[in-house]
């Protein structure tokens, strides 16, 4: 792999990522944001900018938290709606305030990577993945995850049309 | 008299020299073609990319998608009941001519409310019993492992039906004037040979089969049974049975459980009678010679006892 950075002559620091996505893989250069002798120069500005935006944030969003107690941003959205499937469903209506005030612990439905919580199909797609083949798609994901917890709990629905209500049939 | 024996000899010794060399040539050939004919055969290991399903039947919940996918994908007659009908699982069902992939239900000993849920369906083998029996070579085992037939060529014997180890292809009886064999073939043409799954594994909701080169998929299925040793049992069915097939299972309860065929060997079933078809041709060549070089011999040995028999007269 060559970086148009290391053509230059520039040092490789070894700050170079590669990013996968779909077919499409995008080599990420972190070059020109190490804080070297050059570094210090000329990104002294926008490391203040950065820092005075963060805190601006920050403050909006705790100003927002304190007034507003029912808010469940921290939380995930109140909502999921999941709408793949439409020919023979209706979408499912997935409550997702009602998972996270029951179970307590995002880890649970949110499993890797430890301490992060990210949304199904950040990792899950398509599903039989040459590369790995034990991942399931986004469809076996959340069945599993649905079906395996209710029916492990002996709580919660566990029939097909239980969750989705079957579309009717257009006359 | 004396040159009338000399010419006897001759012609015996002739005769005789003659039918050893027509044996020694015949038999060579023989045993030639035969080691020619196992050779090709024991070296054959199917294509090394063929594709497979594993099924893990921990996974599966009697949805009935996956027959509702097969019924729609290969237009197959609506069944009596609807798919979402679970009254069917009350009984124990076979592949029929219109059901393709029937899903069973058994008890589960480990968790008596999770009972286990086997879709049956065509394994796939790699050395195919119904395609050595064929009389008509109407199946095919393909490059990407499925195995399809060419209901045209079929002229109804039913030699593969009573041949299957797995009691899979199923015939048309129903169908009074074209009665034809029936069973799954992987969606072969309107999937298969696009490198997509069977339409059964993608409608699955459970994702219970996975779709892959089958040596990635035994690598996946011993993965899966050494990370739960407690979950699964320490077999792969169909990695081995009957010489191996393109369909496999994992499964948290013994497979005798579950109504799968456990008295295979892991032999595959063509060999079972390769030895007695590879020695046809060779019976069909020497059993002849060999009869005709008897009469040859009894009749020289008449026609010697009754020239004696004569100059003895004389």
């Amino acid at each position: 792999m060559t970086f148009a950075c290391l053509q230059r002559g520039e040092q490789d620091v070894g700050r170079h990522h590669t990013q996968k996505r779909g077919d499409h893989e995008r080599v990420v250069c972190y070059h020109h944001v190490t804080f070297g002798k050059e570094g210090n120069r000329t990104m002294k500005w926008y490391t203040f900018l950065a820092v005075g935006l963060a805190v601006l944030l920050l403050g909006m969003h705790a100003t927002q938290m304190a007034t507003s107690a029912t808010s469940t941003s921290s939380k995930g959205p109140e909502t999921v709606t999941i709408d793949s499937l439409l020919d023979k469903y209706v979408p499912v209506a997935y409550s997702h305030q009602y998972h996270t005030e029951a179970l307590d612990d995002c880890a649970r439905c949110h499993h890797t990577p430890p301490g992060e919580t990210l949304a199904c199909s950040d990792c899950h797609g398509a599903p039989f993945d040459p590369e790995d083949l034990s991942k399931p798609g986004l469809k076996g994901a959340y069945h599993r995850q649905c079906l395996g917890c209710h029916r492990d709990a002996d709580s919660g629905p566990t029939g097909c049309t239980d969750c989705h209500a079957k579309r009717p049939i257009p006359k | 008299m004396g040159k009338q024996e000399t010419d006897k000899d001759e012609t015996t010794r002739i005769t005789r020299r003659g039918f050893l060399k027509t044996m020694a040539t015949i038999g060579g050939v023989g045993a030639l073609s035969t080691a020619n004919d196992s050779l090709g055969v024991e070296k054959f290991t199917g294509s090394p990319d063929r594709y497979g399903v594993l099924a893990d039947l921990s996974l599966c919940v009697g949805c009935r998608s996956c027959e509702e996918a097969c019924n729609e994908i290969n237009n197959l007659a609506p069944p009596e009941a609807p798919f979402d009908d679970q009254s069917v699982f009350d009984e124990t069902r076979r592949p029929e001519p219109n059901s393709w992939t029937p899903v069973n239900r058994y008890p589960n000993p480990k968790e008596e409310n999770k009972p286990i849920f086997v879709k049956r369906q065509c394994m796939h083998c790699n050395e195919p019993a119904c395609a050595s029996v064929c009389l008509v070579g109407a199946f095919t085992k393909t490059r990407e492992g499925a195995v399809i037939y060419n209901e045209d060529v079929c002229i109804g014997c039913r030699y593969c039906i009573a041949a299957c180890p797995f009691y899979v292809p199923a015939y048309d009886y129903a169908s009074p004037f074209y009665p034809k064999v029936r069973k799954c073939i992987l969606c072969y043409e309107k999937r298969l040979a696009k490198n997509e799954p069977p339409a059964c594994v993608e409608a699955c909701p459970m994702e219970v089969m996975t779709f892959g080169k089958r040596k990635d998929l035994i690598k996946l299925a011993h993965k899966k049974i050494l990370e739960n040793p407690d979950k699964y049992v320490d077999h792969i069915y169909g990695e081995h049975e009957a010489g191996g097939t393109s369909w496999m299972y994992i499964s948290p309860v013994p497979f005798e459980q579950l109504g799968f065929v456990t008295d295979i060997s892991t032999t595959p079933y063509p060999e079972f009678t390769r030895g007695f078809l590879s020695a046809v041709p060779i019976v069909l060549i020497m059993w002849p010679a060999l009869l005709i070089g008897f009469y040859m011999w009894s009749t020289r040995r008449d026609e010697i006892a009754e020239d004696e028999r004569r100059s003895g007269h004389e």
